[in-house]
């Protein structure tokens, strides 16, 4: 069944291979890699979408993989078109230095216990934590159970802390693999949780290894697979760790773009966005600062166009969120305070020194290193120096702006929540700033001087 | 060698070394949680079997009360919660509100609270039995 489960999300995986493929027909190993796993998440977030579409339709019809088996024969067949004869790809000649190879070698351990981690965390939680069986794998019981009437499954007669109103991404993508393989397995949800782990540990590795170096790219991965969001976070199957990756792929997209001027990187770009708001509520907030971010960073570089092309790539996504929110979904329960009681909440000194605080906290313990994962960072920067490199810099303002306004619209959320202040702090904190690592350790390793370049013996 | 040179090494063997061992803390964390092949949910799924057989719809309201709702019955909050949403996703796609006013409601109540109970009710609902403290209610017709 296990196999079966992996299979099932393969049209779909090449689906977004593709995508990126024939938007971003740049070539060689490198750029393969960043396509492979820019694809991988593109491939699970299209499929959600458009069965969101197909069940609108067909209901109580099973023939949704034949529709993902059909999109990816048509997309072979256009990259295969396209690119003729001369297959782009040619074995590389790889011939890492010494440092090198240390630096990739010390990749090895922590995946492996990553891995491990994770394997234990789903032999011990099948259905995954809280988060994971109230909210994303019952919204896909749902859906399968009662497939003709799956449009029961938003009535407002649903007791509010299920959040019925949670976007679909992974709902939609573990109902309809439960309809491919016939029956109700809980392979699914971890094979899909198991491809974000992937998807972010992967983009991460081969942006970084595309953009800066090889070097670059194993501190970043020894740093995330070090850190408890891969194998325990990742397998616990919430959003978060897909909705990180959606992050990252924007911020990958975007720097791609500004290196290359690919504007088919700008279209995936807005997809990834969008995806991000497919998959949590605190998606629909990065859409909305991400149009500013763009519009700052490119500002003397036709912003208008970058953000035409992005809007585009945005569109269908956001097409689908926001018919969800405006014609199914029940009310969101944070935006629930009123005016008057939210306005209150914000004039209110104690909250926002409640918030500072936990702020500070989570930034100086996140990660489980005792120390925090963040002041190493800081220290890293120190010793390596910052080196950004000019051709870069409006990738690095709009990612930059883009992560610090997030912040700073959950600092906002937690000012006007309607629950108790604290508990909603404790509960939700450390997996908020889980979603802007993966991210900020690109940005990072973007800014930093590259370590193999700092370490080369003059 | 310059000093920097050395710090650099430094953080960086630091920082792998670290990386490792908060691995295996994380490891030995994942080891931690419950046991394998008993998880509570997939125990909790099979309490329910017999209730989704009985109910006459396969999607639909029904209600839910537990020893919090008899005045008089001990019960602890955070199990409520707890158990409240376990059911919840047991039994989708049907939904459970709080209380016994729909027509058919799931009691999740142990001896005491369902003797206060059905001694409160009496002839209001037809009371089904099932297993572990479970019984599905019927609102007669009045």
């Amino acid at each position: 069944m296990t196999l079966l489960s992996i299979l099932v999300f393969s049209p779909s995986l090449l689906t977004g291979i593709l995508i990126v493929h024939l938007l971003w027909p740049a070539g060689g190993w490198k750029v393969f890699w960043v396509k492979l796993f820019l694809g991988l998440g593109l491939g699970l977030g299209q499929a959600s979408l458009l069965d969101f579409v197909y069940m609108l339709l067909f209901s109580s019809e099973n023939g949704f993989l034949f529709v993902q088996l059909a999109l990816s024969a048509g997309l072979l067949t256009a990259a295969l078109v396209r690119a003729r004869k001369d297959f782009p790809l040619a074995l590389p000649r790889i011939q890492p230095s010494r440092l090198q190879i240390i630096l990739m070698a010390g990749v090895i351990l922590p995946a492996v216990l990553s891995a491990l981690t994770a394997v234990n965390v789903w032999a011990r939680e099948p259905h995954g934590a809280w988060d994971a069986w109230m909210m994303y794998n019952r919204a896909a019981r749902f859906i399968y159970r009662d497939q003709a009437g799956w449009l029961g499954s938003f009535s407002r007669q649903m007791d509010p802390i299920f959040h019925a109103d949670y976007p679909l991404q992974l709902g939609m993508d573990v109902a309809w693999a439960w309809q491919a393989v016939g029956q109700e397995t809980q392979r699914v949800p971890i094979v899909l949780s198991g491809l974000f782990m992937l998807g972010c540990a992967g983009l991460l590795g081969a942006s970084l290894n595309l953009v800066q170096g090889p070097g670059q790219a194993s501190i970043a991965l020894i740093l995330l697979l070090g850190s408890a969001l891969i194998g325990n976070e990742g397998a616990s199957q919430r959003a978060d760790l897909p909705l990180a990756y959606f992050f990252l792929g924007t911020a990958v997209s975007i720097c791609l773009y500004v290196r290359s001027k690919e504007r088919g990187l700008l279209i995936l770009a807005g997809f990834m966005a969008g995806l991000a708001a497919w998959t949590k509520n605190e998606g629909s907030l990065f859409v909305l600062i991400s149009l500013p971010a763009l519009f700052i960073a490119f500002f003397r570089q036709q912003p208008w166009r970058v953000l035409g092309w992005y809007v585009l790539g945005l569109a269908f996504p956001l097409i689908v969120v926001l018919g969800f929110k405006g014609l199914l979904a029940p009310p969101s329960d944070v935006l629930s305070s009123g005016l008057n009681r939210s306005i209150q909440q914000v004039l209110d000194l104690s909250r926002h020194l409640t918030i500072l605080r936990s702020f500070g906290a989570d930034v100086f313990t996140f990660g489980g290193w005792g120390i925090g994962i963040l002041p190493i960072l800081l220290v890293y920067a120190l010793i390596f120096k910052l080196a950004p490199a000019p051709d870069l810099r409006p990738a690095h303002v709009a990612i930059g702006l883009a992560l610090s306004l997030q912040a700073l619209g959950y600092y906002g959320i937690y000012l006007i929540t309607p629950y108790d202040l604290q508990w909603h702090i404790d509960f939700s904190l450390s997996r908020l700033v889980s979603q802007l690592y993966v991210p900020f350790l690109f940005f990072f390793f973007t800014v930093v001087t590259d370590v193999e370049r700092a370490l080369a013996v003059k | 060698m310059t000093i920097r040179l050395v710090l650099q090494r430094a953080l960086l063997a630091g920082i792998s070394v670290a990386s490792i061992y908060f691995g295996v803390q994380n490891l030995r964390r994942a080891m931690a949680i419950g046991s394998l092949g008993s998880d509570p949910v997939t125990q909790w799924e099979l309490r329910f079997q017999p209730v989704k057989k009985l109910l006459p719809f396969k999607r639909g309201v029904i209600g839910y009360i537990t020893n919090s709702d008899v005045p008089g019955a001990h019960y602890d909050a955070n199990n409520e919660q707890g158990e409240y949403t376990l059911t919840q996703y047991t039994m989708a796609p049907i939904i459970l509100v709080r209380g016994d006013q729909p027509d058919w409601t799931l009691a999740n109540l142990n001896s005491k609270a369902f003797q206060i109970w059905s001694q409160a009710n009496r002839g209001q609902f037809r009371v089904i039995p099932l297993n572990d403290n479970l019984y599905l209610l019927h609102r007669l017709a009045p």
